[in-house]
């Protein structure tokens, strides 16, 4: 014991401390740096959903994706992929479904009406029961282009730029946008109005087009009297993807307040105001 | 003692089992997502084919797979007067020759028949006569130099879906072919 005494006073273990509380100080603020490059990250989304609820979203006059608290239980049990948006592309002035063998046309503008739709018969799922409670819903609408990461699947790429993708956006028609929550990526819109069973909101998008500015950026080679331009864009799939929240409308600015974490006002009748 | 500790020690786990609940289940939710998009195809290749015999240069430029739809215009620089003509060439004022059909090559395993109607994987031949005024027959004079210039630039579409034309291209964006000489 005395030994051990004698050595932790000693002057080479209190300099070896030091040093080593330096490092550990040190190593602790890489982290923090690292960390600081990430350019984006991934969410991690967890709900608790009831069979007396449901939410659906409409494109183009159908239903694409119903929500519920069975559709969640199945989606997290198999590992489905969430519904497919743009499965028909329609040009908005003739309304003519263009052919799937048809490449995409940039700066064609294509219908892209999407509204939510309270499903009485929760989207005709006899299992999730029916749904009799009227809703407020928001949606929130990301843009993002992905390209393909050589093993079969797609990787984001933030590099490409998400406004390259206009969603014409429906305004005036009882959609408010959370400007708070808007980055270059995401829109956040909510409906003022309580939505009630079996109705439907109206669009709160109604265009999609790529501006075909996506072809201007390129650089070429020349071998011999070929010449091959290769562009940025090429092979990058935009991606559109939507996700709509329905809460209870009683005691709805608690409800979504704790839902969403989004301090709204109620009005006496019934109109959602963001605070 | 160690009944009433026990005790405390349920009531305890009770209080906070209870403090939790309000926020998980109080309320109503549902959500759902759904998602989609579709892949941009651009790139090209393209290559020129320029023949010269009688004082006329001949010009093709084909599209090698796999090339998107490409408008396609063409121009000689020379210190000779020149005279071009060519079926579905169109003469555009500003010293260009703009192609008619765009040029454009899905790949070999599309049949050609099946590509849109307005578009061709090579073009027609562009022909470009050169007046050469006391040049004597069979001779070409020590500065005799004519370069041929073309460019391509990727089609876009209108508002309603139908494709550009050569003319409505926006080619300010860059040159995009080659030259021969």
């Amino acid at each position: 014991m005395k030994q051990l005494r004698r050595l932790l006073s000693s002057p080479a273990v209190t300099v070896g401390a030091f040093a080593l509380a330096a490092c550990l100080l040190a190593f602790s603020t890489i982290g923090g740096t690292r960390a600081a490059l990430t350019y984006y990250s991934e969410n991690y989304v967890s709900t608790v959903q009831m069979h007396e609820l449901g939410v659906s979203l409409v494109e183009n006059g159908a239903v694409v994706a119903t929500g519920n608290a069975v559709t969640s239980a199945r989606a997290a049990r198999d590992g489905e992929q969430m519904s497919a948006l743009l499965g028909t592309l329609i040009l908005e002035q003739s309304g003519a479904a263009e052919p799937a063998s048809e490449p995409f046309k940039l700066g064609a503008v294509y219908r892209e009406q999407l509204a939510v739709h309270n499903p009485k018969d929760n989207g005709a799922d006899a299992a999730a029961g029916a749904a009799n409670i009227t809703q407020y819903v928001r949606v929130t609408i990301r843009r993002y282009w992905v390209k393909p990461n050589g093993a079969g699947g797609w990787t984001k790429a933030p590099e490409l730029d998400p406004d390259l993708i206009e969603l014409g956006l429906a305004e005036g028609n009882g959609w408010v946008e959370d400007a708070d929550a808007r980055t270059r990526e995401r829109t956040v819109l909510y409906y003022t109005r309580p939505l009630a069973p079996d109705e439907t909101t109206p669009v709160f998008s109604r265009t999609l087009r790529i501006d075909p500015s996506v072809s201007a950026t390129v650089s070429r080679t020349e071998n011999g009297g070929t010449v091959t331009d290769t562009y940025i864009y090429d092979g990058a799939a935009f991606q559109l993807e939507v996700r709509v929240d329905a809460v209870q409308d009683h005691n709805a600015a608690d409800a979504i307040l704790s839902a969403w974490g989004r301090s709204v006002l109620i009005d006496a009748d019934g109109t959602l105001r963001l605070d | 003692m160690k009944k009433r500790r026990f005790l405390l020690a349920v009531l305890a786990l009770a209080l906070a089992v209870t403090a939790a609940l309000p926020s998980a289940w109080a309320y109503f939710t549902a959500n759902t997502t759904a998602g989609g998009g579709r892949t941009v195809r651009l790139g090209d290749r393209t290559e020129i084919t320029e023949t010269f015999a009688n004082w006329k240069k001949s010009l093709v430029i084909t599209a090698e797979p796999v090339t998107q739809p490409l408008h396609l215009r063409a121009r000689a620089y020379s210190t000779y007067e020149l005279q071009y003509s060519g079926a579905d060439w169109t003469q555009g004022g500003d010293g260009w020759w703009y192609y008619n059909y765009a040029l454009a090559n899905p790949g070999d395993d599309v049949a050609e028949e099946a590509q849109p109607a307005w578009t061709r994987r090579q073009s027609s031949p562009l022909e470009i006569t050169i007046r050469v005024e006391g040049v004597p027959q069979g001779t070409v004079p020590e500065d005799f130099d004519v370069t041929v210039v073309y460019e391509t630039i990727p089609v876009t579409y209108h508002a309603d879906g139908s494709h550009s034309s050569a003319a409505e291209a926006d080619w300010t964006q860059g040159q995009r072919g080659g030259d021969a000489g």
